[in-house]
């Protein structure tokens, strides 16, 4: 008795699944911009992590410092020489990739959070939920990003939770837009009447039906938010928001600013963190638009 | 034909942008005024946080948010004027 083994449900789901994504990766690898962002992503973040290995904390702090020269240029002292206080700006430079990366991914998980439940819940729900919802996220589309920030982090306090927090809550309308946007065409397919009729709950629905098929647009405005996270970060710690004692790229930036680097002619300081604030945000967004194409193949017309 | 039909429908969407941009070039000009010690407001808002000054920053705020209304209510009352059809509603 022979019988031909029948793979369950789950399994083919998942053998789908797997076909997808791979279909998907192979369509990313064509997209040379978007393999550019991904090899410098993957540089950074191995930087970031691996920053204990690379460079002693300890060099972060003043205190340990004292035997370094000050203002020491890259030929005088080790590969990017030193700040106002003796510390490598090297060691500066590796911990810092750390918070700015940290609270970018942070802020916009955050972000994300909020603007797919907004989104979904006001698309899928409509009526006067969705009325509520998008006066909501247009009263805050309109208002500055900046001020709103400034206000709240002067609130708060300058901590590394509160510009996290800062910037997640002001970052959310626009996603939470598209994805209404998604969703309300979404709601009028087929599959979706037919679930209703067969008994499925609004929140049935929601899980299983609309958000697995809007997640392909939450993950590429996910990979677009990033930077500009890690740009608020960077002008909230600039402006003498940021954690006072942790160290990250705006916040080179500030103290190279507050120290005169710029009249000691003193380059090595405020050059790489912005390099890297500029890499980082270039590489987000080429991965971020590379995503939107594979996911949308109706833009992927546009690259001929 | 160009100035009395194109420019003036395209020009609708270009003054509701003007005036949202508005709160955005003030942002740009905290940052702006902050590097090059030009005295402004934005150098003001800048020096104020270093303290912080609050009452200082609730006034700054306050001519901010003052700006951005009346540049938002200028844009309002701009498409009467641009486009007739919008007076009545």
């Amino acid at each position: 008795m022979s019988s031909v083994a029948i793979p369950s449900a789950r399994r083919i789901t998942w053998l789908r699944r797997r076909h997808a994504l791979a279909d998907a990766w192979r369509e990313y690898r064509r997209h040379t911009p978007g393999m550019v962002g991904l090899a410098i992503l993957v540089a950074a973040v191995a930087m970031a992590l691996a920053a204990p290995l690379l460079a002693d904390s300890a060099g972060l702090h003043a205190v340990n410092t004292t035997a370094n020269p000050a203002w020491a240029n890259p030929a005088k002292f080790g590969p990017l020489g030193t700040d106002n206080l003796g510390r490598s700006v090297l060691t500066q430079f590796i911990w810092g990739a750390r918070i700015s990366l940290l609270v970018g991914l942070a802020a916009t998980v955050l972000a994300m959070l909020i603007g797919s439940v907004v989104g979904i819940s006001a698309g899928f729900i409509g009526g006067w939920t969705e009325a509520v919802l998008m006066r909501l996220t247009e009263w805050f589309l309109v208002i500055p990003f900046l001020p709103l920030a400034i206000v709240l982090a002067a609130i708060l306090g300058p901590s590394i939770q509160n510009i996290i927090l800062v910037i997640g809550i002001t970052s959310w309308p626009a996603p939470a837009r598209v994805i209404r946007a998604q969703v309300l065409t979404l709601k009028q397919r087929l599959y979706v009447d037919r679930s209703r009729a067969l008994g499925a709950s609004g929140w049935h629905l929601m899980s299983r039906h609309i958000l697995p098929n809007v997640s392909g647009l939450i993950i590429a405005s996910t990979t677009l938010t990033v930077p500009v996270a890690i740009l608020s970060e960077t002008t909230l710690s600039f402006l003498g928001l940021g954690d006072p004692s942790r160290a990250s790229w705006g916040k080179m930036l500030q103290e190279s600013f507050e120290a005169g680097a710029i009249t000691q002619q003193a380059w090595w300081y405020y050059v790489p963190p912005g390099i890297g604030i500029l890499l980082v945000v270039l590489a987000f967004t080429l991965c971020g638009q590379a995503l939107e194409e594979v996911l949308d193949p109706r833009l992927r017309d546009r690259r001929s | 034909m160009r100035n009395r039909h194109a420019v003036p429908n395209a020009l609708l969407p270009v003054v509701t942008l003007i005036a949202i941009n508005f709160g955005f070039v003030l942002s740009g000009a905290i940052a702006v005024e902050a590097i090059f010690s030009w005295p402004g407001l934005g150098l003001a808002t800048y020096d104020a946080l270093q303290g912080p000054d609050l009452p200082m920053l609730q006034g700054l705020f306050l001519v901010f948010s003052g700006a951005v209304i009346v540049a938002n209510l200028l844009a309002d009352l701009l498409y009467g004027y641009l486009d007739p059809r919008v007076r009545t509603a």
